[in-house]
C-alpha cells in the first residue's frame, strides 16, 4: 500500500453508512416485536459477535452464553439504544460487558480451544504447512495477550472500529485504547519477528 | 511506583523521543509527533481516521521509513487475523427456542431446563456426575409440576362414564415448526396416545406403552423435531 492510502475509500464509507442505516431500521422493527427483523439482525451480527467473543473468552460454551445473552438484550430492550452511537457500537458494548461477566464467573485456566479450527482450512495445500505454522505462531502470540488487548486488536482489524468506538465499547478513555493497541502490536511484532512479510 | 517503572529509548529513526513505561501506561517525555502518529497507524491502515488525523499521518509517513514499514506490517497483520468458523443456523435455532420459551406464560420447563443446562454444566465440569445428578433431580421435580399443572381432572366421574381418562406418562415438546402429520406419524409408529395438550407452554401429555416408554423416549430425544421428552410418573416399571 502506498503511503497515504488507507483501506477505506468513499465506496466503503457509503456501504458502511448504508449498513448503519439498515441496523437502525431493524432495531425499530425489533422494538415493534418483529421476530423476522430480529432474525435478520441476528444473522448479520452472529459471525462478528462470535468472533469477538471467542477472542475474548476462549471458551465455546461461554461464547454461546454471552452471545445469546447479548442478543437477548437487543430483543428485549431495543429501546435502550439511544442513537448516540452506531447500533453496532451499542451491541458490541453489550457483548463486551456480557463477556466480562462470563469471565468473572470463569474459574478455568485460559486455553484457546478454537485454535485448531481457526487456522484457515482453505489454503493451498502447497502452502499449507508454512501457512499453518505461521498462523499457529500468530494465535499463540495473541493468546499471550490479555483479553482487553485481544479485544482492541480484533475490533480494529476485523470489525473496522475506530479508536473512539472501541473506547465506547470498552468503556475506557481513547488513550487507553491507543496504549493497549501499541502494546499488542509490539508484542505481536516481536513474536512474529519479521516472518509476516515473507508469509504473504 | 519506581520499582514498576522502566525507561526505554529506541533508535532515533523509530522513536524521536523517549518514553517511560509506568504500570502499562506510556508517559511521553518530549513532544513526540512520531509516537502520536505511530499510535494512529492501526486506524490509518483500516481507513478509520478522520480527515485531520489522516493528513497528519500522511505527512509523517512521507518522511518516515520506519512508519511506512510499520504500516506494511499492520496491513498484513490485520489481513491475517483469521476468520472463525461459525454455525449461524444452529445458533439461531437455539436463540429462537429461548425466545419462545421465555415468552410463554407457562415457560417454566423450557427456561428451567436452559438454566439447569447452564448452571449444572459448570458444576458437572468440575465434578462429573454431580452436575447431571442434580439436574436430573430438578428435571423430575419440574416434570412433576408439569403433571400437576396439566392433569387437573375433576375428582368425580359422571355416572355414565365407563372408564377413567387415560393417564399420561410422558411430556413432550415439539419444535414449533413441526407439522401435525409428523407428530401423528411418530405417535402412530410407537403406539403413543395423546392425553392432553397443547399446554400453554406448547407441551403435550402423552401415554406411551409402559414397557417401551424408556425406549421411545430415547428414540424421540434423538430427533431434531423434539425439544423435550421426559417421563412424568416416575421411573419405568
Amino acid at each position: 500500500m502506498a503511503p497515504g492510502q488507507g483501506y477505506a475509500d468513499d465506496s466503503t464509507n457509503v456501504i458502511a453508512s448504508s449498513v448503519a442505516d439498515n441496523d437502525v431500521r431493524l432495531l425499530t422493527r425489533i422494538a415493534a416485536g418483529e421476530l423476522s427483523a430480529f432474525e435478520a439482525l441476528y444473522r448479520a451480527y452472529h459471525p462478528r459477535l462470535t468472533r469477538f467473543l471467542i477472542n475474548l473468552l476462549r471458551r465455546p460454551h461461554l461464547v454461546d452464553e454471552a452471545l445469546n445473552d447479548t442478543l437477548m438484550v437487543v430483543w428485549k430492550r431495543p429501546q435502550s439504544y439511544n442513537g448516540a452511537s452506531k447500533v453496532s457500537t451499542w451491541i458490541f458494548a453489550i457483548a463486551y460487558r456480557k463477556a466480562l461477566k462470563a469471565m468473572a464467573r470463569r474459574d478455568e485456566p485460559l486455553e484457546d480451544t478454537y485454535a485448531d479450527q481457526r487456522i484457515s482450512p482453505d489454503v493451498d495445500p502447497e502452502q499449507d504447512l508454512e501457512r499453518r505454522q505461521m498462523q499457529a505462531i500468530l494465535l499463540s502470540a495473541m493468546n499471550q495477550l490479555s483479553a482487553d488487548h485481544r479485544a482492541v486488536l480484533d475490533l480494529t482489524y476485523f470489525h473496522d472500529a475506530d479508536y473512539r468506538e472501541i473506547a465506547e465499547i470498552m468503556g475506557c478513555p481513547v488513550g487507553t485504547v491507543k496504549t493497549r493497541m501499541y502494546h499488542a502490536r509490539r508484542h505481536l511484532k516481536e513474536m512474529l519477528a519479521g516472518r509476516l512479510v515473507d508469509w504473504l | 511506583m519506581l520499582g514498576a517503572t522502566s525507561r526505554r529509548c529506541w533508535p532515533a529513526d523509530w522513536w524521536i523521543g523517549c518514553e517511560i513505561l509506568t504500570m502499562g501506561r506510556i508517559i511521553r517525555l518530549h513532544a513526540d509527533d512520531h509516537l502520536d502518529i505511530a499510535e494512529l497507524l492501526p486506524w490509518y491502515v483500516t481507513g478509520r481516521l478522520e480527515t485531520v488525523e489522516l493528513a497528519r499521518v500522511e505527512a509523517h509517513l512521507a518522511g518516515c521509513a520506519e512508519c511506512r514499514a510499520d504500516v506494511l506490517f499492520q496491513r498484513q497483520l490485520g489481513a491475517e487475523i483469521a476468520a472463525l468458523p461459525t454455525d449461524i443456523d444452529q445458533g439461531w435455532r437455539s436463540l429462537r427456542r429461548r425466545i419462545e420459551q421465555e415468552s410463554r406464560p407457562f415457560g417454566l420447563i423450557g427456561s428451567g431446563l436452559a438454566w439447569i443446562r447452564r448452571s449444572f454444566g459448570r458444576v458437572g465440569r468440575r465434578a462429573p456426575g454431580l452436575g447431571w445428578a442434580l439436574a436430573s433431580v430438578l428435571v423430575l421435580a419440574m416434570s412433576g409440576a408439569a403433571l400437576v399443572s396439566t392433569d387437573r381432572r375433576p375428582a368425580y366421574h359422571a355416572l355414565g362414564a365407563t372408564q377413567p381418562s387415560p393417564v399420561g406418562n410422558v411430556i413432550v415438546m415439539f419444535r414449533p415448526d413441526t407439522v401435525e402429520k409428523s407428530m401423528r406419524d411418530m405417535m402412530t409408529a410407537d403406539r403413543v396416545r395423546l392425553v392432553d395438550g397443547p399446554t400453554a407452554a406448547g407441551a403435550y401429555i402423552l401415554q406411551a406403552p409402559a414397557d417401551r416408554r424408556e425406549t421411545i423416549l430415547r428414540k424421540w430425544r434423538a430427533r431434531s423435531d423434539i425439544l423435550l421428552a421426559q417421563p412424568i410418573d416416575g421411573p419405568a416399571p
